[in-house]
């Protein structure tokens, strides 16, 4: 009798087990998917007058304090920012993008997550004011991830998480040319950038996950829309009429074939982007003139024209900026070992992140104010230097 | 009595009692006036243009038309004009392109393709302006109120 007892209970307590383990996690927070806390708090976001936006300006380019109306915004925005900061922690954000829609494709949210980017920026700015050092860098990690989950689709998409990026790196230098030497912080610091960097959204998959869209795009149906929204712009300006009506009149055999010399295109892109970056912008040189040479003759060629046009531009930015992420992670290095010893080093410490543009070290230069890591490639689209520079706090 | 019969009772009852209207000759009067009909032919001639403008404007019909036609011009000039300086201060793009339209991805390339990252960076907050971010407050009141379906 006892025994079924026994029984009869650990049954009971197994099928409550299981109930549990078997039913959703209705109250797990935060969700896997970071779009849904970032369209929370683009929900919740009220957009400050034109007077309080003013202010905010001045405040982000280090024109003003922070006053007692910017105070207030920022504390009646605290659950918004924490929003943010909450989601851009969460590894996957799916933002449900219709890549059916093709080149009618909306990203609204490029928008909107550029605007709590620029909040996220005057907060850091009202911390850095205040000395909490660690949380306005945390603001702008904050924005680095979010680049990240912006930017993890395609090629615009990355350019503006590139953006992002930028904007957050410029805020993160005036953060520790005035921050005291904290070796803790700055150790911190480091990992959380180099984490950032790792997983950095990457431009090949975004080129292919575009190819792919445009690729569809290139049929009969959708012709006459993609020439007359590029009707004004140079492209089109560069062929003749006559090979852009062949188009226009082009059956189901030419589209394929139009289809089939883009994606070869495109897999010259990727053979391309492996290289060095010196190479690789000669070789995309090299096939943006080739298409748009044979756009002139060939039809064939003309929407490869269209949807490849300034390849290189992308190409360029995206080493732009991640020659700049190495830039700092180098100069938090540099920065440690002042925290360390007291004074800035020498000579530049071997092992630290390279110069994409050239493959080599930084220069590093040591001045009255703090110094300089300087690119020893050229940045063969804007053909200049890079520079950047770093002050220290005596 | 029919039509016939009533016209030749008219033209006896009228030779009978002469109550017919005396006609002008004018050839007559001319020819046994010559000096008279010389006078008032260059009177008339002064005249006449003045006369008609003093009692065509004199008319209440015409002071309305002409009321009306200055009215109506007036408010046409201002018409056009407003129209005008609209158009010179808005970008023609704001009222052709929907804000919506601004971000999706063949504008946003176009827009790299013209200006770089910049020039998307300046469709997306142009866009967000016309969007609007402001969120709207709901009073409880209004809730209840909604609530209630009144």
């Amino acid at each position: 009798m006892a025994k079924n007892y026994y029984k009869a209970r650990i049954g009971i307590i197994c099928i409550f087990l299981a109930m549990i383990t078997m039913s959703p996690p209705v109250l797990g927070f935060p969700p896997d998917n970071a779009a849904v806390l970032y369209l929370r708090a683009f929900i919740l976001y009220e957009e400050p007058d034109r007077d309080l936006n003013k202010m905010l300006d001045d405040l982000r380019d280090g024109k003003i304090k922070p006053n007692d109306q910017i105070r207030q915004y920022f504390e009646k925005n605290r659950p918004i920012i924490e929003l943010a900061t909450t989601a851009s922690q969460i590894p996957d954000c799916d933002w449900g993008r219709d890549h059916s829609k093709g080149l009618d494709l909306m990203m609204p949210e490029l928008a909107t997550v550029r605007k709590l980017a620029f909040m996220l920026v005057a907060d850091s700015k009202v911390s850095l004011i205040d000395g909490d050092y660690k949380t306005s860098l945390e603001r702008c990690l904050t924005i680095h991830r979010m680049a990240r989950h912006i930017g993890d689709d395609l090629i615009i998409s990355n350019l503006i998480g590139i953006a992002m990026n930028g904007l957050a790196n410029k805020h993160i230098k005036i953060i520790l040319s005035e921050m005291p030497a904290d070796v803790e912080t700055l150790e911190w610091l480091k990992n959380q950038m180099i984490d950032i960097s790792a997983k950095r959204p990457s431009f090949i998959s975004a080129v292919v996950n575009e190819a792919e869209i445009s690729a569809r795009e290139i049929r009969k149906e959708r012709i006459d829309e993609i020439l007359n929204a590029h009707s004004e712009d140079g492209i089109l300006n560069q062929i003749p009429k006559e090979i852009i009506e062949k188009n226009r009149n082009g059956d189901d055999e030419y589209f394929a074939e139009s289809r089939k010399y883009y994606l070869d295109c495109i897999a010259s892109v990727q053979g391309a982007m492996a290289l060095p970056y010196e190479n690789a912008y000669r070789e995309l040189d090299k096939l943006n003139e080739k298409i748009t040479k044979e756009a002139g003759t060939n039809p064939v060629a003309v929407m490869t024209s269209i949807m490849l046009s300034s390849i290189i531009r992308p190409c360029t930015n995206e080493m732009v900026f991640k020659t700049s992420l190495n830039a700092v992670v180098a100069a938090i290095d540099i920065y440690l070992l002042k925290a360390k010893t007291g004074q800035l080093p020498d000579k530049l410490p071997v092992g630290l992140p390279k110069d994409l543009f050239s493959g080599k070290d930084f220069e590093y230069e040591k001045n009255d104010d703090g110094f300089i890591l300087r690119c020893q490639g050229k940045d063969l689209g804007k053909d200049k230097i890079h520079e950047y520079e770093f002050k220290a706090r005596k | 009595m029919n039509k016939k019969n009533d016209k030749w009772l008219n033209d006896l009852i009228s030779r009978v009692i002469n109550t017919e209207k005396p006609q002008f000759d004018e050839k007559k009067w001319q020819q046994k006036y010559p000096d008279e009909f010389q006078t008032l032919q260059s009177r008339a001639a002064k005249v006449s243009t003045s006369f008609l403008w003093t009692s065509i404007l004199k008319s209440p019909i015409v002071k309305f038309a002409v009321a009306a036609v200055i009215i109506l011009a007036i408010g046409l000039f201002m018409i056009l004009y407003n129209q005008d300086t609209k158009n010179e201060n808005v970008d023609v793009t704001e009222f052709t392109q929907p804000p919506a339209k601004m971000l999706t991805m063949r504008a946003l390339k176009i827009a790299y393709y013209n200006g770089g990252i910049e020039a998307v960076e300046t469709q997306c907050d142009n866009a967000i302006e016309k969007l609007g971010l402001k969120s709207k407050k709901i009073t409880v009141q209004e809730l209840l109120t909604d609530i209630d379906g009144v």
